[in-house]
């Protein structure tokens, strides 16, 4: 009980007169709620666990995961809404401009710094900057931190399928829920 | 677990190999003498301890009449190597765990020895052999525990695991080395064996304090159902080993449960606990235990 | 008789150089340690002589108790150096000790020793301990009247040590 003693949040009072029936007190839940806890520690220990062995297997991601990112190239107008957009300033792209048709020399993005934080996404005129459900970005040294969108250079074959799957089935639920609309 | 095969069976061998491949660092501000004396001394005593523990029938190193005044005297020592190593390690960290170990030894150890007074006086014995021998009726069941002085039993078991729980440094009473503030207290400038040294100490000193308890309260390695066996059967020693073993090793879980539990207490909290509660406890129940003892015997 | 003699020799060397070092040595925790081997010699010595409840009791007290309080206050204490030589003090300390010494060397020279191989095996000393003190043939008075002295002056250190009377300080 809090009344009994100043804990980390109120400030102890000044101490009342003690008494010996307090000294009993404060044995008794002492004992009681060391025994509370000790309860609760022993149902939580033959409670399945869970955590899950992580390599081998894997939660299933809810379908908004804010993962590595996913450019549709062939979208995109070189407007440089995202890279403004990005708080850490992370996106850097450079293209020339022919006529209509876009030249892509750059399209990169730094994981160094990015936090994954979505705000590239909304503003995108196209709405063709997403975020998958990939997250496994692991490379021995910062320069490959800085992934290539235009080729995914950096991701691995199968990494770029699954964002590509990814990507396909978020299209289709976006197409469903469009269609119930 | 995606290495150390079987659940990770392997991981502590592979723990122990490392621990005596590490580099072995002598810092250079050290007392290089006390730096290197105290692990010694740390796992000495700890090892020592198992000199007089029964685990079966046939199976103790030493049955000294002394037993667990003995085990008692020798537990204390390892104080004086906590003290040593956070002195010995010219560290603000290692002194202030070693000056918490020594605050807090000192003040455990009575409500410790207090609490080995009850079955002390029922067996009326120091040697660990005679009073387990004493806890085989009731066909293996005749634990102290189980007695008609269970009533002074139970508590002054409780009041043992509780001081043992701080003389051996244990959450919530691990505040020699607590983590969170003193990086490793007393052990932080160690390395390689050594560390390893500490840590084995304070498993050995568990698996000690519980064995003691093991043979003072819960019958030693008699278990129901041994009066089966034949009288000296070749069993026997294994079984009652078994028994001791499962006996000492579910109170070392005990005390394993009890660090998932409880967060560690504030320095002058330990005191309290030791000096205001435990303390008086210990010597009511010794109080009473004398009572009852005296009272049994009395023609 | 040998094994005998080879632990007496051993176990003095640890009490005289334990006790030696720590009068000598000029940092007071190494000295403090130093009691430690002092202690576990003294006691290998009660040992040796079949005292085995005494031994037991002094590494418990004096290793175990006082010791870890000495080193306690030590640490308390801020460090100062090293403590300076004895210089002249050492005369006056050296005449000071020396009726004693002259005592106990005279003592042991007019001592008889017995022959050691008589003496019966050595036993547990609980019991007869227990008895002797505390049953009225024994020395229960003196016993009893010891623990008295010692309360009071426990009482006393507790009376001292608080600077004014809290009316409460607990829990
Ligand atoms: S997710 Fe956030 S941090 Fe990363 S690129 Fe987009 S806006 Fe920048
Ligand atoms: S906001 Fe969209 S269209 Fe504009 S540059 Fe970024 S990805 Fe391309």
């Amino acid at each position: 009980m809090g009344s009994m003693e100043g804990d980390a949040l109120t400030p102890a009072r000044p101490p009342k007169p003690s008494s010996f029936r307090r000294w009993w007190v404060n044995l008794y839940e002492g004992v009681v709620s060391t025994a509370q806890g000790m309860s609760i520690t022993l149902r939580t220990f033959f409670k399945k666990p869970v955590t899950v062995q992580y390599p081998e297997q894997e939660l299933e991601l809810d379908g908004r995961y804010r993962g590595i990112h996913f450019l549709e190239q062939d979208l995109c107008i070189y407007c440089d809404v995202c890279a403004k957009a990005c708080p850490v300033d992370c996106i850097e792209m450079d293209a020339t401009r022919h006529g209509k048709e876009l030249e892509w020399h750059v399209f990169t993005l730094d994981y160094n710094r990015c936090m994954l934080c979505e705000l590239c996404v909304y503003p995108c005129p196209k709405d063709c900057i997403h975020q998958g459900e990939e997250y496994a970005l692991v490379t021995e040294n910062r320069e490959d931190m800085v992934l290539d969108l235009l080729t995914w250079k950096g991701l691995t074959d199968e990494q770029k399928q699954k964002i590509a799957e990814t990507e396909a089935a978020k299209a289709a639920r976006d197409a469903e829920k469009e269609k119930g609309e | 677990m995606r290495t150390g095969g079987w659940h990770g069976w392997s991981q502590t061998l592979a723990d122990a190999i490392k621990l005596l491949t590490k580099e072995d660092i002598l810092p250079s501000g050290a007392d290089p003498v006390l730096f290197r004396l105290a692990p010694a001394l740390v796992m000495g005593s700890a090892l020592a301890m198992f000199a007089v523990l029964p685990f079966a029938p046939g199976i103790q190193f030493a049955d000294l009449d002394l037993g667990i005044y003995f085990l008692l005297a020798i537990a204390s020592l390892t104080t004086i190597g906590v003290i040593m190593a956070g002195w010995g390690s010219n560290n603000k960290w290692s002194l202030y765990g070693a000056m918490r170990g020594a605050a807090q030894a000192a003040s455990y150890e009575i409500p410790l020895a207090l609490s080995l007074i009850p079955p002390i006086l029922h067996f009326g014995t120091f040697s660990l052999l005679n009073a387990t021998e004493q806890q085989s009726g009731w066909g293996g069941m005749g634990w102290y525990v189980f007695s008609d002085a269970f009533w002074v039993a139970i508590p002054s078991f409780f009041l043992f695991l509780t001081a043992s729980l701080a003389e051996n440094r244990r959450a919530p009473f691990d505040l020699p080395e607590s983590e969170s503030e003193l990086v490793a207290g007393f052990h932080t400038e160690y390395s390689g064996l050594r560390f390893a040294f500490f840590f084995l100490e304070e498993y050995a000193a568990m698996f000690a304090t519980s064995a003691v308890a093991t043979a003072y309260w819960l019958g030693g390695w008699n278990f129901p159902g041994m009066t089966l066996l034949a009288e000296g059967s070749a069993w026997l020693p294994w079984l009652g080993a078994l028994a001791f073993l499962l006996k000492a090793m579910f109170l070392v879980c005990v005390m394993i449960w009890v660090r998932w539990t409880l967060p560690r207490l504030r320095i002058d909290q330990v005191m309290t606990l030791g000096w205001k509660y435990l303390t008086p406890l210990a010597l009511g129940l010794m109080v009473a235990a004398a009572g009852w003892e005296a009272w049994r015997a009395m023609p | 008789m040998t094994g005998e003699v080879l632990a007496f020799s051993l176990f003095s060397a640890m009490a005289v150089g334990g006790a030696g070092l720590a009068l000598f040595h000029r940092s007071a925790i190494h000295s403090a340690f130093a009691l430690l081997a002092s202690f576990l010699g003294v006691a290998g010595l009660y040992l040796n002589l079949g005292a085995d409840f005494l031994a037991v009791t002094q590494v418990l007290l004096y290793a175990g108790g006082i010791l870890v309080l000495y080193l306690f206050g030590l640490m308390l204490v801020p460090p100062e150096g090293e403590a300076p030589r004895p210089g002249r003090r050492a005369l006056a300390l050296v005449l000071a000790a020396a009726p004693v010494a002259i005592f106990l060397i005279a003592f042991l020279a007019r001592s008889s020793w017995g022959d050691p191989s008589r003496l019966p095996e050595p036993e547990g000393t609980v019991r007869g301990i227990g008895l002797a003190l505390l049953t009225p043939d024994g020395w229960l008075v003196p016993f009893e009247y010891a623990s008295i002295l010692l309360l009071a002056a426990l009482v006393g250190a507790v009376h001292l040590a608080r600077r004014s009377a809290p009316k409460d300080d607990s829990p």
